[in-house]
């Protein structure tokens, strides 16, 4: 990348930081700011690291790698973010039927 | 490369079938034997990158899942304890990871062009600036250590609520990314040795670029950081 682009990357990175910066002294729900800052890693992703302009093997390890990240955070935060009957927190609950909560 | 002649001896097996003296020769030192050619080990060094990188990806990713399982549990905990950290600390140091990951990229196009002096201005530039990073994180954790809020018997936040699982989350967190960033200096610094040495040519850049990419990784690994650890509970 020649000068003038580094800059263009580096002043929508910094108006990121500063929206993300700002958002967070607002009511806005807190999985915003992440979420810029998704933005920013795929911005990183496609101009600093040249993810686009890469070879096909290493595009392919890549998409994996993202593939796999979103099974293992979908698959691991599947129970405390669906749970409505049982607070997470409430773990040692018991019940009589056996351990299962009333239907 | 059809005057290459493969199986002959020398780096990469193609030495000898190239002008001695010529950028070709000088390339082929770099070349390994189980090459067909520059191209084919470029490639195949940014593939392995990336797959090292994947691998980190996902390593970093068991981290980023135990934090959200952590935040589900305790919201109110979480979002407390994020208030007690450092903030003017973790954005200036978001400014300077930045701009370090940029001045690299742009040492990066220096290379192309053969420009080893500006590569190693930048190179310099970049390890300058990790280092105030890893100084300035130096400070925070002993602000916070003093502070009293590394996870223990003086832990000062309610440990049960959980603001001892979000400071054992950011002090592992940081603590990884800061191992990394020194691992990242010491690779800046054998870029910076090689570009001295005249290692580096616009036909020879490899290392330089994997370097790159490394960095701008530990780069991203903060961007993400950044808003779990300090701007969630403001």
């Amino acid at each position: 990348m020649n000068g003038r682009a580094v800059l263009v990357v580096l002043g929508a990175l910094f108006a990121l930081l500063t929206l993300q910066f700002g958002l967070a002294f607002t009511l806005v729900p807190r999985l915003v700011l992440p979420g810029v800052a998704l933005v920013m890693v795929v911005i990183v992703a496609m101009s600093f690291m040249r993810l686009a302009a890469t070879g096909a093997l290493a595009a392919v390890f890549a998409t994996a790698a993202v593939f796999w990240l979103c099974v293992m955070m979908s698959l691991g935060s599947m129970d405390p973010a669906t749970r409505t009957d049982i607070a997470v927190t409430q773990r040692d609950v018991r019940f009589p039927n056996g351990g299962f909560p009333p239907r | 490369m059809s005057d290459l002649v493969p199986g002959e001896p020398g780096a990469g097996g193609y030495r000898a079938a190239w002008h001695p003296g010529s950028e070709s020769a000088t390339v082929a030192e770099h070349v390994g034997f189980q090459y067909a050619g520059i191209g084919h080990q470029t490639g195949t060094a940014q593939a392995g990158l990336w797959l090292f990188l994947a691998t980190e990806l996902l390593f970093f990713g068991g981290l980023f899942l135990l934090y959200t399982v952590d935040f589900a549990r305790h919201p109110g905990g979480t979002l407390a304890a994020s208030r007690e950290t450092t903030l003017w600390i973790g954005a200036l140091n978001s400014v300077i990871l930045l701009c370090s990951s940029g001045a690299y990229t742009y040492g990066l196009g220096l290379a192309r062009r053969g420009d080893n002096r500006g590569l190693f201005r930048m190179v310099l530039l970049t390890g300058t600036l990790g280092t105030v990073f890893l100084l300035l994180k130096g400070y925070e954790w002993y602000d916070d250590i003093a502070r009293h809020l590394f996870p223990g018997p003086s832990f000062v936040l309610p440990a049960a609520d959980g603001g001892a699982l979000f400071w054992c989350f950011y002090f592992v967190a940081t603590g990884l990314h800061g191992i990394h960033m020194i691992v990242g200096l010491v690779l800046l610094a054998w870029i910076g040795a090689g570009v001295r040495k005249q290692r580096f040519s616009p036909a020879y850049y490899t290392p330089v670029e994997g370097v790159g990419l490394y960095w701008s990784f530990v780069d991203m690994v903060w961007i993400t950081l950044f808003p779990c650890l300090y701007l969630v509970g403001r």
